[in-house]
């Protein structure tokens, strides 16, 4: 009995003494699951403080978090779960080992078992502890970059502990499970002979680096040339999904099949320079390939959430100003309204609440949707991929434009001014309906509407009349084409609007706005006011928490890209150091060897880099579309945004190589003498 | 420890037959001591060891594990330094020539056949064979001409395309004793070669290095299996850092050879007895 109590009590021991042993790989899973606590942790606290959901404007911030933690969780999980099985492979002889010296299978299950929820008490007490030191810090940098008040207190929830306490107790449950299964199922010679296992070459070779190759171009086709309309989202999705599949296959089989050309090849292949290079680079390739695919995708994850994010934020002002080229507008119906008394009613309620109104436009103006055929603006397309050539086209007086631009352009009989806020019209003539009239000149801006050759997504037309006669014109003929019955009362049915900015503090233009909204509303012609430093303020949370969630994801990816690395070169590492014993022995110096495995582990490493490379320059181009229905049209800012982040990536990169080719060198040891190990 | 060799034993001196011709490889005062990472500790591996072997030799080194015949076979092999000493192959001394060459050299001068193969999983058998002499940078025609009589003789023919870890044992040591025959070595140095392969493999590998020795190539095989011993034309027997017994083949079959050797084996071990007392008082 006595005898009974102690080796169960020795078993917690082993356990302990197993993860000091192989601490190269267990400190870094230990260090990876306190890291996944920290951040799960701080997006729960975050989104439990009280404050986030009743601070004005945090809607968008708070579901973003939301869903960040969600696709936090479903990334984590994974990513413990293939750290976890790495560090179960390694482990295999010591657990063969204790078999065959007599620990029974059930031993071995409380030692794992034991282990495991000594990595669990471990990830969760330093991930909670250091996300509680951290999360105020944070909080303050996430309401910040929103642009929401600092000034709130951060208090901690219990249920963000309990919460992250529980979602991880069921990852580490899961890894032990599999673990368990794993040393269950198999026998102790099994387990002894564990890491080692001769490497099969893939089969069907050729196709699978041909599908590789096709796949891959095809996403970069699709990323590269793809436009934006209703496909966009669909692509976008097809294309990643290409990407990764033609990643997968040509780092597999693609990298293989090359290097076995190569190797086909007697001349090249027996130089003394290339023979144990491409030899090495085949055997690497074929054990490591899974990996490096890893690293390259979640290399190009970094990069995109980067480059996207950051640049949403850094040109939040530009996409402010699309989205909201004035501080306030009011619309009101052109033919109740009086202009003159809502310009006076704002520069009065102006001047009592202390703020300064800039900028004030006021126009009449009627948007008429109109099917767009070169030059002929007709009936609108029904349905089907006509349906991206329907533009809204709005028809303003000369009158107006003279005094909105402080100009004084002068039209003939026949003649009209246009502006679009995409692309050029780039036509002389313009056929509106049945009216042919002429271009007079097509204008490169306005100031009510912002314009950029990319706003494809939703573009608008202005054509601008010599005259209310000309105007009602146009507004017939379209009334006609377009079947509308009381073509008389449609004809004065154009908006009046009046906009403006506003400047001064807060407060004050909060009263102002207030005020002014209900002067609005008792309007009889009153149709809409629109308060855009909410709208700003909304966009504003959104593309902050955005940035937030992008710098704490790529943090995430960066420590999942820097953990596989790690377990890779340890792997190579314990390779390597055979290899190299043998070399010497057979006749090549250890400089010759150190120059030839240097050379080898640079390209391995280097590819997954290259790729990711490749895929953010092929990404871009579908991200520079796709933020055009974000209103960003900024496509140097993406690029400068996208080469910096690159660089930086890169440096980081290079760095984490070094940082971990540190342990490498370690275990291969250069320069130890192959006659002390015979 | 030495003060017990040299009262005990009277060692054996070997004489050079210099009457037949110039011995291949000569080995002269060899002594070799290894100091521990500290210097605290000396240990003396080596002696002084003297014998040497002429061309078309198959000549057996047999001791005990730690009787230093690693050590001087390391020597030999240009891996490691003598402490003091000389060993000459065809009259060059090894500790003179430079370590940038010294790679070289190995390559073009020895073959080397190891206990654990030594082959490399990166490469197949057949370019593991090729590797040294790729390395010395000879033709691809050249070493393919090289290799079919070889690999023919080795009954490998078949197994050339394959890797290391899809081979048995025998079969990974017959390509490995491929590797060491191909750049034509003035001698082959082997380090337990049957160690790490079963009787049927360790018997068929035997005959097969009878065999090479036979057709002209000088071996010298360290081990310290009587089996594997009993095929060579002379044995050594080292202990404790000195060769102090040796024995010619002559007419002798194996099973003979086999007899005498654990015969000698006995009488050195039974020998040893006195050793405890000896060294008491030694120290």
């Amino acid at each position: 009995m006595n005898k009974k109590i102690k080796k169960w009590r020795i078993l917690p021991k082993l356990a302990l003494t197993g993860v000091m042993k192989s601490g190269t790989v267990y400190y870094p899973y230990i260090a990876a699951g306190i890291f996944s606590v920290f951040t799960f942790f701080i997006f729960s606290s975050i989104l439990r403080n009280d404050v986030i959901s009743i601070l004005p404007h945090s809607a968008y911030a708070w579901m973003l978090l939301q869903i960040g933690r969600v696709l936090l969780a479903i990334i984590l999980l994974p990513f413990l779960f293939y750290t976890n099985s790495f560090l179960i492979k390694r482990r295999k002889k010591e657990i063969g080992l204790y078999n065959i010296l007599g620990l029974e299978k059930k031993h071995i299950g409380v030692m794992m078992f034991t282990e495991a929820l000594f990595s669990y008490m471990a990830a969760v007490t330093g991930g909670i502890v250091s996300g509680s030191v951290f999360s105020k810090f944070l909080f303050l940098l996430l309401l910040r970059m929103t642009g929401l008040p600092v000034e709130v207190e951060f208090v901690f929830y219990p249920e963000a502990f309990t919460e992250t306490a529980i979602f991880f107790f069921w990852v580490y449950a899961i890894n032990l499970v599999s673990n368990l299964i794993e040393v269950g199922k198999s026998k102790p010679t099994e387990l002894l002979s564990g890491g080692k296992k001769g490497e099969k070459e893939p089969k069907l070779l050729w196709i699978y680096a041909s599908i590789g190759l096709i796949t891959l171009a095809g996403g970069y086709v699709i990323a590269i040339r793809s436009e934006v309309d209703s496909m966009i989202f669909l692509n976008f999705f097809l294309a990643v999904f290409l990407v990764i599949i033609g990643t997968y296959f040509l780092f597999t089989s693609g990298s293989v099949a090359f290097l076995k050309v190569l190797k086909r090849n007697k001349r090249v292949y027996y130089e003394p320079a290339n023979f144990i290079t491409i030899s090495g680079m085949l055997y690497r390739m074929k054990k490591n390939a899974a990996s490096l695919v890893n690293i390259c995708i979640f290399s190009t994850m970094v990069i995109i959430t980067l480059v996207c994010t950051s640049s949403l934020y850094l040109g939040l002002n530009e996409i402010l100003y699309f989205n909201y080229p004035y501080d306030a507008s009011f619309y009101a119906q052109s033919e109740k309204a009086d202009a003159d008394a809502a310009n006076e009613e704002i520069n009065a309620l102006g001047e009592i609440n202390d703020v300064r109104i800039n900028g004030l436009v006021s126009y009449e103006r009627i948007a008429l949707s109109c099917g767009k055929e070169a030059n002929a603006f007709g009936v609108s397309f029904a349905g089907g991929m006509q349906n991206k050539h329907n533009y809204k086209v709005n028809i303003i007086t000369l009158e107006d434009y003279n005094r909105m631009e402080d100009k004084e352009e002068i039209l003939g009989e026949n003649e009209v001014l246009v502006f679009s806020s995409g692309a050029d019209f780039a036509y002389d003539t313009v056929r509106f309906m049945d009216r042919q009239l002429d271009v007079k000149k097509e204008l490169k801006e306005l100031k009510i509407e912002p314009k950029s050759e990319k706003n494809v997504f939703d573009a608008l037309f202005y054509i601008i009349v010599r005259d209310q006669k000309m105007h009602d014109d146009l507004v017939r003929s379209w009334a006609e084409e377009n079947g509308v019955e009381d073509i008389e009362g449609f004809a004065n049915s154009d908006y009046r609007i009046v906009r403006f900015n506003v400047e001064g503090d807060k407060a004050d233009k909060d009263a102002f706005f207030d005020s002014l909204k209900a002067w609005c509303e008792s309007r009889p012609e009153f149709v809409e006011f629109y308060n855009n430093l909410e709208g700003r303020a909304n966009d504003m949370s959104m593309y902050g928490g955005l940035l937030f969630i992008g710098i704490l994801f790529s943090a995430v990816f960066l420590m999942c890209l820097l953990l596989i690395m790690y377990y890779k070169q340890i792997s190579e590492g314990y390779e390597d150091r055979d290899s190299f014993i043998i070399m010497q022995k057979v006749g090549m110096s250890e400089k010759e060897i150190k120059h030839t495995i240097h050379r080898q582990i640079l390209l391995v490493f280097f590819l997954p880099l290259l790729g990711a490379v490749m895929h953010t320059v092929a990404g871009l181009f579908m991200v520079d579309q796709l933020f055009t229905t974000l209103r960003f049209f900024n496509g140097s800012l993406l690029v400068s945004c996208a080469a910096c982040i690159t660089v930086v990536f890169v440096i980081f990169y290079g760095l984490s190589y070094l940082m971990t080719a540190k342990t490498y060198y370690k275990i291969v040891r250069w320069g130890e003498s192959p006659a002390v190990n015979a | 420890m030495a003060v017990h060799f040299r009262f005990f034993y009277n060692r054996i001196k070997i004489y050079e037959r210099e009457d037949i011709r110039m011995a291949l490889l000569e080995v002269k005062n060899v002594k070799k001591i290894y100091t521990t990472r500290f210097g605290a500790v000396k240990v003396q591996a080596l002696h002084d060891v003297n014998f040497s072997v002429e061309e078309g030799e198959y000549v057996a080194i047999m001791g005990e594990s730690g009787s230093g015949k690693t050590t001087l076979l390391n020597i030999l092999a240009s891996l490691d330094k003598a402490t003091s000493g000389k060993v000459l192959l065809n009259g060059k001394n090894l500790s003179e020539i430079k370590q940038k060459q010294l790679c070289a050299f190995r390559r073009d001068h020895l073959g080397f056949v190891f206990q654990d193969f030594n082959l490399l999983d990166t490469l197949s058998l057949r370019d593991n064979i090729f590797l040294p002499l790729v390395l010395a940078g000879i033709s691809y025609g050249e070493m393919d001409k090289r290799l079919s009589p070889l690999a023919e003789k080795l009954g490998i023919v078949d197994l050339l395309n394959k890797y290391p870890y899809e081979v048995s044992g025998g079969q990974k040591q017959r390509a490995a004793v491929c590797r060491a025959l191909i750049t034509e070595p003035e001698i082959v140095l082997a380090d337990e070669p049957t160690g790490a392969l079963d009787s049927k493999a360790s018997a068929k590998l035997l005959r097969l290095f009878a065999d090479i020795n036979k057709s002209g190539q000088t071996i010298l095989m360290v081990t310290h299996s009587i089996q594997a011993a009993s095929h060579a034309g002379r044995i050594l027997f080292i202990k404790d850092g000195c060769v102090f017994h040796q024995i010619y083949r002559g007419n002798r079959s194996d099973e003979e050879m086999y007899k005498m050797i654990s015969d000698a084996l006995t009488v050195l071990q039974t020998g040893n007895s006195p050793a405890p007392f000896e060294n008491g008082e030694a120290s």
